[in-house]
């Protein structure tokens, strides 16, 4: 009955936290990261240097968008190793797995939304990398994309060190390895 | 003959650049400025119908007609001063005051607008508004449900030079980042038919113009920003 209630609990609350972050997606989308007016390219063309500065950062972001991916396929893939394994999965292991994922998940909402403004821009002839929109976009995406990385390093150490300070409680590391 | 050929074709091509030129016309009938006086309302924006004038403290020149001037206030109240003017005779003809969707409401004690020619300035009228008094809650507004839609974008390219330099642009009733004089890519959406932009510099007359949008039209706007006594 107790774990049922529970599990009700855990429910409701991760489907909120999702119904927040998709709301929260699409507002930002529509009503914040609007494109306004900027300064006219010259002649309506891109130099030399700003196409190479546009094929950098979009490289940037498919890497960080690259990296997220891996992390969520990683923090999955490390779940399923220990539920199969001896290792008892502790509330809090699962708690960090599922932001770990949610960060991804924004991070790599914010890099396509970034590719989609850089792209939006050049077809009304502004340069994307200096505009303000673009650049704030990046860095969330960078921000969410190198927490979610960090959070995943973080998680890894304390499952494994919580049960070796604890081999009884959550499972001995030694027996297993 | 080769000059006159010449005149000919310079002028088609300033008309087919959809050249504007800001200067004073004739159909202007008076320069208002908007005295916050006490009211606390200075730096508020203020528009007609929704139609981004500037902001209070500003001086704006308008033609004869009938203007609904609308701005917000704190507590989520828009103010309404709908005027009329004729020449250089300004008449307050209404005002009133109105909370938004779904707020709480207040019994609102808000003093008529006074229209009366400037003190030291010739030819300009100030609006002076009165400060709000907002009293007991008497409820809550009704709500409405705003709706999402998606939106193509096109642009403009909106050559702004102005005398003075350094104007502030405000379009819609958003300041950009950039003063005159420039080039922009204007972005709009595809459902929208004009655009305001507004040319502000402080003590100055506003230059106020509304953009007719079209996918990759050149407007050159060159405005020259009195003050409000020239």
């Amino acid at each position: 009955m107790k774990s049922n209630n529970s599990y009700s609990i855990a429910i409701t609350i991760a489907v909120s936290i999702i119904s927040i972050v998709v709301i929260g997606m699409i507002f930002y989308e529509n009503y914040i990261s609007d494109i306004g007016a900027g300064i006219y390219l010259e002649d309506g063309k891109l130099s030399d240097a700003q196409k190479e500065s546009i094929k950098i950062t979009l490289d940037l972001l498919k890497t960080l968008m690259t990296w997220v991916i891996g992390v969520i396929g990683a923090t999955a893939f490390f779940l399923k190793l220990n539920a199969e394994g001896a290792l008892s999965i502790r509330p809090i292991d699962l708690m960090i797995s599922f932001a770990i994922i949610i960060l991804s998940t924004v991070s790599l909402y914010l890099g396509h939304l970034t590719v989609e403004k850089i792209a939006i821009l050049l077809s009304l002839d502004q340069y994307p990398i200096d505009n303000e929109k673009v650049r704030q976009i990046g860095r969330f995406q960078y921000l969410t994309g190198l927490s979610s990385v960090a959070l995943f390093g973080l998680h890894v150490f304390q499952f494994f060190w919580a049960r070796l300070i604890f081999p009884q409680k959550n499972g001995n590391l030694k027996e297993e390895v | 003959m080769g000059k006159i050929k010449q005149r000919f074709l310079f002028l088609i091509l300033i008309f087919s650049l959809g050249l504007v030129n800001c200067l004073p016309s004739n159909s202007i009938g008076a320069t208002l400025f908007l005295d916050p006086g006490n009211s606390g309302f200075k730096n508020k924006k203020i528009y007609d119908n929704w139609e981004f004038l500037g902001l209070i403290g500003d001086y704006i020149s308008l033609p004869d007609g009938d203007y609904n001037l609308i701005f917000n206030i704190p507590r989520s109240y828009k103010l309404y001063t709908k005027i009329s003017i004729k020449g250089d005779e300004v008449k307050v003809i209404e005002h009133k005051s109105r909370p938004e969707y779904g707020v709480t409401t207040y019994k609102v004690d808000w003093p008529k607008p006074l229209a009366k020619r400037h003190a030291k300035l010739k030819g300009v009228v100030s609006l002076t508004f009165s400060p709000v008094k907002f009293g007991r809650k008497t409820g809550v507004s009704p709500m409405i449900s705003a709706c999402m839609a998606g939106c193509t974008k096109r642009k403009v390219i909106l050559r702004v030079s102005s005398k003075p330099e350094d104007a502030e642009i405000w379009i819609d009733d958003e300041k950009q980042k950039f003063t005159t004089n420039t080039t922009l890519s204007l972005p709009y959406c595809t459902y929208e038919k004009t655009k305001r932009l507004v040319l502000r510099i402080p003590q100055r007359v506003n230059y106020i113009y509304d953009i007719k949008l079209s996918p990759n039209k050149k407007i050159e706007v060159i405005c020259e920003l009195k003050k409000p006594s020239e």
